[in-house]
């Protein structure tokens, strides 16, 4: 780029010379005859030298050459004075006001513009030293880091504006001593960092350490402060090297990470997990000091409704009021949890149905206190709750448990807390109960399990298990028999024995029977989908599902839905259902047969078919009952009742499969008499979802036992 | 007379403009323009500064010497810029009178100036013609 020189002279005489001079050399010029143009000028086309006269008319060049050392723009550009031939005076006053350099008249300008050339050479690196302190500058700042270096012998310091910065003090009121920032460093922190410093200057010991400041605007920040020790040759400190950064969001940030891993996103109250952390610390605190804790569980009396009625956005809103008033409720040594439900995948999911909040009242002196709070806590949920022009009202049943007198360890607790509150469920709600050992859990129970049940599938509760049926010569998986788990959050692992019954009482069965049989076959969608091998599905049919109107279409829509072809569905129905209604129980099985589903007969030998209506029924398999299977090896009737039952299967044409077979004699049994398919412990249990498909995947490991069939067929 | 004093008191220095002109010399365009503007300009500037003289401005008659001593040095006018580098510096110090009494000197020396710088202009219009 050609540089661009501007001369600030009144004699018009020098100025035309300088133009044409100058231009000749190769510059570019541009001229003003006093001072107001010049310093216009200056701003205006960013000239790369001046060449200024020492007397203008408006005012001194001095004058001049200080103002625009003053400008930013101007501050590192190269000023030339043109002074007179021996005029020390005028030199010195140039260089005090700040000129590069000086040039006297009358001007040979040959040697003008090398002097020019020289001076702009030097100017640049001058401007590049100046982007590079810049720049180190502003990443200093974005860092927050500040840096600095430290002269032991002296105790002298050399720090950059970042450092000043973070302790929000003027470079000139922070004396040069490493140790003048002392009184800003947090009164608990103070002794360590005089240590370290200490150590530091007199032995070298570099270090790294955090501790907390206060800055006068910025209030407590937490700062990292790193240092590197330089040694001269004969080993002692000559120099240290050190940065010293405000971390303070970093910290900040950590912390919320934890929090969200311990707290609640809608309210704010500690989560389940945290929660029951808690609860146990308070626990064996009550132990330990021979006092008293008391677990609250505080359930929403019917909050299902709203969330059904005015949607899950003002159900959230509900449940954060609550939450709040809750708190309010209680001392700041309490602790109040909100329990959501337990999904592990996805915990907006989750928040559906979560409408359960526990309080862990700490160190209560009598149990009138714990009855106190829980009366608080009711009235305050029953003041109206206003979500825009909605008014809602709540109310909540709350079970009480003292620890540790209703439970040694927290499974216990909640488990009477939740039956406290389950009886006041029984009671006719929105009220408070202690726990007491006469509350009958049978009773109690039930109808706790059937609340509880019904909320299970949204809360995502149940889950579905696989038993393979396999073929012992092959070890190939034929097929699965799906089983219902049900994981309830309190009482853990609850066996479908208990449920069942319950589901089937209350008439729940209903949509209980449809979910797995639409989750099965989801299941299988998605293996096909995932280009996993599949296998047929076998689901257990009740009695009143399969006497629902519903049954048929519902099954259609599910089939086309999924695009899922029939053959991967299996329905296995007990002897009872199907001799319940014979000419009815014909007419479905029929239904379903022709939509080409694989029909089976559960528990086979059980009931009380008439081998008349058998023969009737359009079956594909027979599954010969376990208790048979049991004891077929030591009781001859059950192997002959076995034997012909397989007999039977064959002669109708249908397939036969045996249930739990547990010994490798067993299966040898059934082997011979025709049976190859089976189902049991000897094989494998009922498993996940996951380790089903491990298992589908890798294929089983007959190992031993393929060699004892092998020899005997 | 040393050299310095001769230096001092010629009317014109050639060399100066020759000088100016580069590679042609005194025949070079610039050191007729020049020529002419510093003819304007010295005009200017020596009646400013003899206006200056009769109302006793302290401040135009050290700018104006300051301006002219410059000037005439830039063409090698040496004789004039030693005037008026008296004046100035007289004025700066503002002792006007003393100035004053450089007028006689500083209006002939203005007139052997113009004498030469007329004979050089006519010298230049011959060669070049």
């Amino acid at each position: 780029m050609t540089p661009k020189i501007l001369i600030i002279d009144d004699d018009a005489v020098l100025r035309a010379i300088a133009m044409a001079k100058l231009a000749e050399e190769g510059f570019i010029v541009i001229e003003a005859e006093d001072s107001a143009t010049g310093i216009q000028l200056v701003l205006d086309e960013s000239p790369d030298l001046v060449l200024l006269d020492v007397v203008l008319p408006d005012t001194d060049g001095y004058q001049i050459c200080q103002y625009l050392r003053s400008l930013p723009s101007a501050q590192h550009l190269p000023i030339i004075m043109l002074t007179g031939l021996d005029d020390t005076e005028s030199i010195v006053q140039a260089y005090d006001h700040g000129a590069t350099d000086f040039f006297s008249k009358p001007i040979n300008w040959k040697l003008l513009s090398y002097r020019i050339r020289y001076i702009l050479r030097a100017s640049r690196t001058v401007e590049q030293l100046a982007h590079s302190e810049t720049a180190l500058a502003n990443a200093q700042r974005l860092a927050h880091l500040g840096s600095w270096e430290w002269w032991p012998a002296t105790n002298t310091t050399h720090r950059s504006d970042e450092y000043y910065r973070i302790y929000g003090m003027h470079r000139d009121s922070l004396a040069s001593s490493m140790f003048a920032v002392l009184p800003q460093v947090h009164a608990e922190d103070q002794e360590r960092v005089k240590t370290v410093l200490e150590a530091a200057m007199t032995k070298g010991q570099a270090y790294q350490h955090e501790f907390r400041i206060l800055a006068p605007q910025t209030g407590l920040r937490v700062v990292h402060e790193q240092a590197r020790i330089f040694r001269t040759e004969d080993g002692k400190v000559s120099y240290i090297e050190g940065i010293t950064q405000d971390i303070t969001e970093l910290v900040d940030a950590q912390q919320r990470i934890r929090n969200l891993a311990y707290y609640d996103n809608l309210t704010g109250l500690a989560n389940r997990q945290l929660f029951r952390e808690l609860l146990l610390h308070e626990l064996q605190r009550a132990q330990r000091q021979d006092k008293q804790c008391a677990l609250l569980f505080i359930d929403l009396d019917r909050f299902k409704r709203i969330n059904d009625t005015l949607g899950h956005d003002v159900g959230d809103m509900v449940l954060q009021i609550i939450g709040n008033r809750i708190n309010t409720c209680i001392r700041s040594g309490d602790i109040a949890a909100l329990h959501q439900s337990t999904s592990g995948k996805n915990e907006q999911v989750a928040r559906l149905g979560g409408d359960e909040f526990t309080v862990v009242l700490t160190d209560i002196g009598q149990p009138e206190d714990a009855a106190q709070a829980a009366r608080r806590i009711l009235d305050s949920i029953a003041l109206p709750i206003q979500i825009g022009t909605q008014e809602v009202i709540v109310s909540a049943s709350i079970g009480i448990a003292l620890g540790p007198r209703d439970g040694y360890d927290v499974e216990s607790l909640l488990k009477n807390a939740d039956l406290a509150m389950y009886s006041v469920k029984d009671k006719g709600r929105n009220n408070f109960h202690f726990f007491d050992h006469t509350m009958n859990e049978t009773v109690l129970n039930k109808f706790a399990l059937e609340n509880d049940l019904r909320k299970a599938i949204e809360q995502n509760q149940l889950e579905l298990y696989f038993q393979p049926k396999i073929n012992p010569m092959t070890g190939v998986i034929v097929g699965a028999e799906v089983l219902l788990r049900w994981k309830h959050p309190h009482r853990g692992m609850i066996s479908p024995v208990v449920f069942i019954p319950v589901a089937e009482e209350s008439g729940f069965i209903i949509e209980l029977g449809v979910w797995v049989l639409n989750r099965a076959c989801e299941i299988n969608r998605d293996w096909q989908n995932r280009g996993m091998p599949s296998v047929p599905l076998a689901i257990n049919l009740s009695a009143a599902n399969f006497r629902h109107p519903d049954l048929l279409p519902g099954i259609r829509k599910t089939l086309a839905d999924l695009q899922l072809h029939p053959d991967f569905l299996v329905i296995e129905l007990t002897e009872g259902v199907l001799m319940n209604d014979v000419e009815e129980s014909i007419a479905t099985l029929q239904a379903l047969k022709d939509m080409g589903i694989y029909l089976s007969v559960d528990d086979f030998g059980t009931g009380y078919s008439s081998l008349n209506y058998l023969k009737r029924f359009p079956l594909d398999e027979l599954k010969i009952d376990r208790s048979f299977v049991k004891d077929i090896i030591t009781d001859t009737n059950d192997a002959a009742i076995t034997a012909a039952i397989i007999g039977l299967a064959q002669n109708l044409k249908l397939s036969v499969v045996a249930e739990g077979v547990e010994t490798t004699e067993q299966a040898d049994f059934l082997l011979r008499r025709g049976c190859n398919t089976m189902q049991g412990f000897l094989f494998a249990k009922p498993m996940p979802q996951k380790e089903f498909e491990e298992l589908l995947l890798a294929g089983m490991d007959m190992g031993d036992m393929q060699a004892i069939f092998m020899v005997e067929c | 007379m040393t050299l310095l004093d001769d230096y001092k008191t010629s009317v014109l220095d050639e060399t100066t403009l020759t000088s100016l002109g580069g590679t042609s010399g005194l025949a070079s365009p610039l050191v007729k323009r020049v020529i002419t503007l510093y003819r304007q300009e010295a005009e200017k500037l020596v009646h400013g500064i003899e206006n200056a003289f009769e109302v006793d401005d302290q401040e135009v008659l050290s700018r104006s010497a300051h301006t002219l001593k410059s000037s005439s040095a830039s063409i090698g006018a040496n004789a004039l810029s030693h005037v008026a580098k008296h004046i100035e510096h007289l004025a700066r110090q503002a002792r006007i009178a003393e100035a004053k009494a450089l007028s006689t000197v500083l209006s002939s020396e203005f007139t052997r100036l113009k004498d030469e710088l007329n004979s050089l202009e006519q010298k230049l219009t011959l060669t070049s013609a």
